[in-house]
């Protein structure tokens, strides 16, 4: 039985790991230590999260039975690091292990990550069965394309760049408002074309290899014309965006369908599965029986997979599990919340669920703090604020409050029991536990918790909230449910706009001090502004 | 070597390195510099260049890369056109048949040198190039005269030490700060393909010259 860290430095999302006797025991990305969104440095390392978890688990880096850095290695730095003594791990193994190992699938299952770019490979394809992987396909970075790259350059392209010369909306950061947008735009041939220039896809292929050089010139060009210089020609833009990409990606899943038809279900990781409506029509192809999208599917997920991956092969993980949660952060104990506390001069009672629901329902917002914070992008019920999904208001009262783009929209929780009954089709719902595919909203659901949905297009991006897995957060949820006869309600990050989700309760007291949180759940605890 | 496409006048030299430019009505050309591998069919990015003559946003007005040693590489040029997107206006790939070649020998050691003249009469053979060679000796540099004055091409065969500026190389990643994320090859400077420290004088000159 062994102790396994990882680490990925160098680059954007620097990120930490340990993994001991095959159970996952810590993950911290250093944005959450450092306050500094992964986006916004491009050159960061894992110094404090390191720190943290010898910190935490008492077990120093040296002392480890493995030591794993993953690819690409900035070797000074994973010298000092280690003493020298570590191991190096494919970026793209990495994605891959993550996924299909946390993925709790059985049988076969492709696992694919695809990203911009890794250790000479922007793509992987494994053929999974019984926790055994066969590399089908190693795709590299300079003959073939990325997708993620036409997202990426595109999100720095379109706005360009602010007085301090860096783009105004970053790569690996502001994807997501393209995505948010691109619901309310429509078709364009011209557009469509102009992206067929960048990249296309044909037999298996993503060509040409440039697409973030490309894609830049492309933006540059048409923003210097006046394409970008309106709202309604950045929706239309990032709606074509959002069509080519998925019908790109449907027809590469449709070829590989073919040659390997018994392959249903498929777990992804990589940048690019980060986009929620990409994997919503991924889900809905009729020959996916089920897909898994790594939590952290981004790079803060490769030391977490890199662990796995010797973990595997030192025999101690043997077959795909099912996580849980994605808690594999930090946890405050009650004292510690308590000595915080008396630094502020905040009322404090007991939490009560049934009460809690009424202040929603009586439109508070409330943030919520409870166990160690989640690994990867999402808020899942760690770190949340919480808000009634009724009255589309809500949005500008969120967006004020967190500086928020008006473009980004709000996510759902629902309870397990009823998600079937609010969103389809019926699939993947493990993954969704993670929130990371968009649905269809039945129509009878859709004026009813407008707040969580997006208005163009009718589709959500639902967690599913599972009781014996979370069950505080369930209970909030089925307390609101008895009051409202709606089982669901609007989970948005903990943290202001442009800033990590936050960590610690410091932070958490100092967002209800600011007035952005009416109240703020900690443990068993409410506190509010006297 | 200045070619004139439509509007666009453009010159793209190999000697020394990779040298490319445009002139014409647009703001906006994009450079793309390409390299066919030995038995792959598809090339592979190596560098993108973005001329920029916006009048607001003046500032890189030439293309350099720094390939010095041999490659297939091709060269394009694209423009932007609405609703088109990227168009190609010009694309050259390295030929250097016909053409002067230059050889520079930096060694002082005539024993290496004879053994890179065996490179450079494979190199000859292969590319149906006019070669000229330079080196400390007369007797070898005297079996490749020729008038012709302005070489395609010149190359250097030497052991080349490495400088503080050459990280950005194949399979280099020996570095404290921000990665590459894996582009085929950039040279940005004078870079062996391999350690020449562990191979033959053959070795060396074949590599440099794209022989291995």
């Amino acid at each position: 039985m062994s102790s396994i860290y990882s680490f990925f430095a160098g680059s954007h999302s620097a990120t930490s790991s340990l993994i001991i006797d095959g159970e996952i025991k810590y993950v911290i990305e250093e944005e959450r230590l450092s306050r500094i969104k992964a986006g916004d440095k491009y050159e960061s390392f894992p110094n404090l999260s390191s720190s943290k978890i010898v910190e935490l688990s008492g077990l120093q880096i040296k002392d480890a039975d493995y030591r794993i850095m993953v690819e690409p290695v900035p070797d000074l730095y994973a010298d000092e690091l280690t003493n020298g003594k570590y191991e190096r791990v494919s970026h793209h193994d990495s994605h891959c292990y993550g996924s299909y190992f946390t993925s709790g699938m059985d049988g076969k299952v492709m696992t694919i990550s695809y990203d911009g770019g890794g250790d000479k490979s922007v793509m992987k394809i494994y053929l999974c069965e019984n926790g055994k992987m066969t590399l089908l396909k190693s795709l590299d970075y300079s003959t073939f394309g990325s997708l993620s790259h036409l997202w990426g350059f595109s999100t720095t392209g379109i706005l360009g760049v602010g007085e301090d010369g860096a783009s105004i909306w970053k790569i690996c950061k502001d994807e997501g408002k393209l995505m948010g947008m691109a619901a309310d735009g429509y078709y364009d041939e011209n557009i469509i074309n102009m992206l067929k220039s960048v990249i296309k896809y044909k037999d298996l292929k993503f060509s040409p290899s440039t697409t973030g050089e490309r894609t830049k010139f492309l933006m540059d060009s048409l923003r210097l014309q006046g394409a970008f210089d309106t709202k309604e020609q950045r929706e239309v833009f990032s709606y074509n965006l959002q069509h080519y990409t998925n019908k790109m990606f449907v027809e590469f899943l449709t070829d590989l369908n073919k040659l390997y038809p018994e392959y249903r279900k498929f777990a992804f990781s990589g940048g690019l599965f980060a986009n929620v409506k990409l994997n919503q029509k991924i889900n809905e192809l009729d020959f996916v029986d089920e897909i898994f999208v790594y939590p952290p599917m981004g790079d803060e997920g490769l030391p977490l997979g890199a662990c796995i991956k010797k973990a595997v092969e030192l025999g101690e993980i043997t077959k795909p599990i099912k996580l849980k949660n994605v808690f594999f952060g930090i946890e405050y104990t009650n004292e510690e919340v308590d000595n915080i506390s008396k630094d502020y001069d905040f009322n404090k009672s007991l939490y009560v669920p049934e009460e809690i629901a009424s202040d929603i329902d009586n439109g508070g917002i409330i943030g919520w703090f409870q166990d160690r914070f989640e690994h990867g992008p999402r808020a899942l019920g760690a770190r949340s604020i919480l808000v009634k999904p009724t009255e589309i208001g809500t949005h500008r009262v969120l967006n004020e409050r967190l500086k928020r783009y008006e473009i980004m929209p709000f996510a759902p929780i629902v309870m397990e029991e009823y998600f079937d009954e609010i969103f389809y089709p019926s699939k993947s719902k493990y993954s969704s536990e993670f929130m990371t595919i968009c649905y269809s909203t039945r129509e009878s659901w859709i004026n009813k918790i407008p707040a969580v949905i997006q208005k163009s297009d009718k589709t959500a991006r639902p967690q599913i909230v599972v009781k014996n897995k979370n069950k505080k957060f369930w209970e909030i949820l089925n307390a609101y449910y008895k009051i409202s006869g709606i089982p669901v309600l609007l989970n948005t990050s903990f943290n202001s706009h442009n800033e990590p989700i936050i960590d610690s309760p410091q932070q958490a007291f100092d967002t209800l001090k600011k007035g952005i949180i009416d109240k703020l759940i900690i443990g068993d605890y409410v506190y509010y502004r006297k | 070597m200045f070619i004139i496409v439509n509007n666009e006048r453009i010159e793209i030299k190999f000697d020394p390195y990779i040298y490319v430019n445009v002139w014409g009505p647009e703001h906006f050309y994009y450079v793309e510099v390409r390299e066919y591998v030995k038995d792959n069919p598809e090339s592979k990015f190596v560098e993108g260049f973005h001329f920029n003559r916006n009048a607001n946003v003046v500032k890189d007005y030439n293309f350099y890369f720094f390939g010095e040693f041999y490659g297939d590489y091709e060269i394009s040029i694209f423009k932007f056109v609405k609703n088109v997107g990227l168009q190609k206006i010009h694309s050259h790939r390295y030929n250097d048949c016909g053409q002067l070649v230059q050889f520079n020998l930096v060694t002082d050691n005539i024993e290496d040198a004879k053994i890179w003249t065996k490179s450079i009469d494979e190199y000859q053979k292969k590319h149906g190039c006019i070669v000229k060679v330079n080196s400390k000796f007369e007797e070898i540099n005297n079996q490749y005269s020729t008038e012709i004055q302005s070489p395609y091409k010149t190359y250097n065969i030497g052991r080349f030490h490495k400088t503080v500026n050459d990280f950005k190389s194949v399979g280099e990643t020996r570095k404290y700060g921000n990665l590459w994320f894996g582009n085929w090859k950039v040279f940005w400077s004078y870079q062996h393909p391999r350690n020449w420290k562990e191979l033959s004088a053959k070795e060396i000159s074949d590599d440099i010259l794209g022989l291995s």
